[in-house]
């Protein structure tokens, strides 16, 4: 019987509580980089260069809103295909892909799940135990649904989808936390995460509006829309 | 798989600084001159994802960075370190010309003038003049001495006209 190889997984912190993932197959060196950060590109263009990683796919849950999108210079600086939802507006994108395709790469079997809210694009990459949720599901949070393109409802829809189609042990890895923690399990996160208690569509709504109708919006907010979406 | 692109090096330093020594396939637009070409230039970093700032340390390519965001030209990544890094990393790097910059050569005109008006009493006001060209070259970031040298001869290499300035 084939062993399988164990595939090496780090996370990166940048900006205001981003965060970004990288997972590594040490056996043909092949890497998969999701949601980068263009402020940091140096460090995954050493870390490439240094362990000699062949970076063959990066990935972005969504468009981004807070921060620039590393994701297209990635892709031409090395070859790399470009993964995003099929409604993602990026004229980069080289594989566009739907709620349940599948991909193998690096070794890794990765499975797209469509969930809107935060932006009609957003979709988690689902890997082994791991769920990377970009802006749905945050540790202690939701992604907010009040930017572009946001809308609370179908952030409720996904959340719940999120509750009941995933088995507790999940590991959820967002691509931002504010608090220094990395991630929590979805059974964790049931308990813990308010945004999650909701059960009724319409509170639900009404909370997001007024939680945030006080809050700031991100600096920048049009222009990273519209740079990241180019 | 996509095939691997080598991205787009706009150097920022000046034009004597680049045709000393500059990144192979490097494109030259001194910092004082990014201005000019934001049009251009925006649209130019619209469209391509793979462009890297360069200079000497990366100071003034940061500063770059900052005017063209500023202008509405995108996020732009700077090389940390410059040329400097670049050739510490092993980087090969390309001169269209040698011998003493022109910063160089201004510095010891300008010290030789400050010396000759000292010990000369009738050309004393050689050191005024001195002074006043490096105040001016400081405040308005022209040095009108360094222009004057770049057009001398010894400045100024026959291949030069050939090189894929801009």
């Amino acid at each position: 019987m084939q062993v399988k190889t164990k595939l090496l997984f780090e996370h990166f912190w940048s900006g205001e509580g981003n965060l970004s993932y990288f997972i590594g197959n040490p056996e043909n060196r092949e890497a998969i980089l999701i949601d980068p950060d263009l402020e940091i590109v140096g460090t995954y263009l050493l870390k490439l260069d240094k362990d000699n990683w062949l970076l063959k796919a990066v990935i972005d849950t969504h468009n981004h809103a807070e921060h620039a999108t590393a994701a297209p210079l990635l892709a031409k600086l090395t070859g790399a295909g470009y993964i995003m939802h099929e409604l993602a507006p990026s004229s980069f994108v080289t594989d566009r892909v739907r709620d349940g395709d599948e991909r193998t790469i690096a070794g890794a079997t990765l499975r797209f799940y469509h969930l809107p809210g935060h932006t009609p694009d957003l979709m988690a990459v689902g890997w082994e135990n791991k769920l990377f949720t970009g802006d749905s599901v945050f540790n202690r949070s939701c992604g907010r649904a009040d930017l572009p393109g946001g809308d609370p409802g179908r952030q409720f829809d996904s959340l719940q989808r999120v509750k009941n189609e995933f088995p507790p042990q999940t590991e959820i890895w967002p691509a931002h936390d504010y608090s220094n923690q990395t991630h929590t399990t979805l059974e964790q996160a049931l308990r813990e995460n308010g945004r999650l208690q909701f059960t009724d569509r319409e509170e639900f709504i009404r909370f997001m509006d007024e939680y945030y109708a006080t809050n700031e919006k991100p600096d920048d907010l049009e222009y990273y829309v519209a740079f990241n979406a180019r | 798989m996509a095939k691997a692109m080598a991205p787009m090096i706009i150097d920022v330093r000046s034009r004597d600084e680049y045709l000393r020594e500059h990144i192979p396939g490097s494109r030259n637009i001194p910092l004082e001159h990014i201005q000019e070409s934001i049009e251009e230039l925006r649209e130019e970093l619209w469209q391509n994802p793979a462009v890297i700032l360069t200079c000497r340390s990366g100071r003034r390519a940061r500063e770059a960075a900052q005017l063209l965001k500023a202008q509405g030209c995108g996020d732009v990544v700077v090389m940390e370190g410059g040329i400097m890094g670049w050739k510490k990393q092993g980087g090969e790097v390309r001169s269209l010309k040698t011998g003493i910059s022109i910063m160089r050569q201004v510095q010891i005109v300008v010290g030789a003038l400050i010396l000759l008006g000292f010990f000369i009493e009738p050309i004393w006001f050689l050191v005024p003049v001195a002074g006043l060209g490096m105040l001016v070259a400081g405040l308005t970031g022209t040095c009108a001495m360094a222009s004057v040298l770049a057009k001398l001869p010894w400045n100024c290499p026959g291949n030069v006209e050939s090189c894929p300035i801009e």
